[in-house]
């Protein structure tokens, strides 16, 4: 087991008794693109495959919107929404998951809109999901938790304190969808032609 | 005192009924329908093959709380055998009404948080099998006191 908030050898660890590999999100990147071509980069070595991809501001800003938007629906959720006894998302559950949302919106390429929901245990989830990519990630009061799979490696997990998060986890997030993107018959919603490179004015 | 056997066949249907929009999309069934709550590693269910299908609805409308938005939908089928090969377990708990029995995970999520990484996907790829396999039956007319949909059966293995 990895120790929470720890810098590791190297950027990701095999789990001993698992088919699964812990992605270690410390402050240790200084930049994303760090993150997306080495952590991620190594641990899909399928490197020739991917492309990127890159999601225009203008859909980006309609993306974030409409999260912002689920988000405070989903706060409004009282007690026992689901009829066998969910817990409501807290105020502090709803603001980390917005400050994600932001993230989304201001990194370098963005990021498909994931689909977001209620956890009955009073978390909100963000999904992403191709043919051959899986990305998901939950948000709580003080923490985060997620994975990434694809067809062809074993999962990454990541988690830790939601204050944490950054452009790390939308990295992970981007660079496995990136994999997804470069078979064109699997995606439908995120190749564009544009420029690779283009940067929010926030 | 009552005849039905506490171990629950193989072969039994089991019933969930669904009463979240965020329990269904576009007609299909989503993982978080078979998610456990807060402090428990149980998913309620119910032995219709024992109940029958109109007991299972007047249970499921029992949920039910228009004004906060709970609104009865219909009923998600998997066998006793669907379940059990997801990984989970499935128990009898007619204490809580003749009929009901839980899926127990055993991975107990907080009120909250999420799950560490590595439970959070077990969870989340067995509630994704129990989502697909399940055949979901949205009640035709969820107004009537009886089930009116087609006989309520698991897919085929």
């Amino acid at each position: 087991m990895i120790a929470e908030n720890a810098i590791t050898e190297g950027f990701y660890k095999r789990h001993p008794q698992s088919n699964s590999t812990r992605v270690d999100l410390t402050p240790i990147f200084a930049a994303w693109s760090d993150i997306a071509n080495t952590a991620v980069g190594q641990f899909f070595i399928l490197a020739e495959e991917v492309t990127s991809y890159f999601v225009p501001v203008a859909t980006r800003i309609e993306q974030a919107k409409s999260a912002r938007l689920a988000i405070k629906e989903l706060a409004n959720l009282k007690e026992n929404w689901d009829g066998y006894g969910a817990a409501p998302i807290s105020e502090q559950t709803r603001d980390n998951a917005l400050r994600f949302v932001s993230l989304i919106e201001a990194a370098p390429y963005g990021l498909p809109a994931p689909e977001i929901g209620p956890k009955p245990n009073g978390t909100i989830s963000f999904e992403w999901e191709t043919p051959r990519v899986e990305a998901y990630l939950e948000i709580g009061n003080t923490r985060y938790s997620g994975f990434v799979t694809t067809d062809q490696q074993p999962p990454a997990l990541f988690e830790g304190f939601a204050d944490s998060m950054d452009q790390q986890i939308v990295a992970v997030v981007g660079t496995a969808m990136s994999l997804a993107s470069a078979h064109p018959a699997s995606i439908t919603e995120i190749h564009t032609a544009a420029p690779k490179h283009e940067h929010l004015a926030l | 005192m009552s005849i039905w056997p506490s171990e629950i066949a193989v072969e039994e249907a089991i019933a969930r009924g669904i009463c979240s929009r965020y329990h269904v999309k576009r007609g299909k069934l989503k993982p978080d329908a078979y998610w456990p709550p807060y402090d428990s590693d149980e998913v309620s269910v119910m032995r219709v093959s024992w109940i029958g299908a109109d007991a299972c609805k007047r249970h499921a409308k029992d949920l039910e709380d228009p004004e906060e938005g709970k609104i009865y939908k219909g009923l998600a089928i998997l066998s006793a055998r669907q379940i059990r090969q997801s990984g989970a377990t499935l128990i009898d708990t007619r204490e809580v009404f003749q009929g009901h029995a839980d899926i127990c995970h055993g991975i107990v999520p907080r009120r909250g948080e999420p799950l560490p990484a590595d439970q959070l996907k077990t969870l989340r790829d067995r509630a994704k099998t129990l989502a697909t396999l399940a055949n979901y039956y949205p009640d035709p007319d969820p107004a009537a006191e009886g089930w009116r949909g087609p006989a309520l059966d698991y897919k085929d293995q």
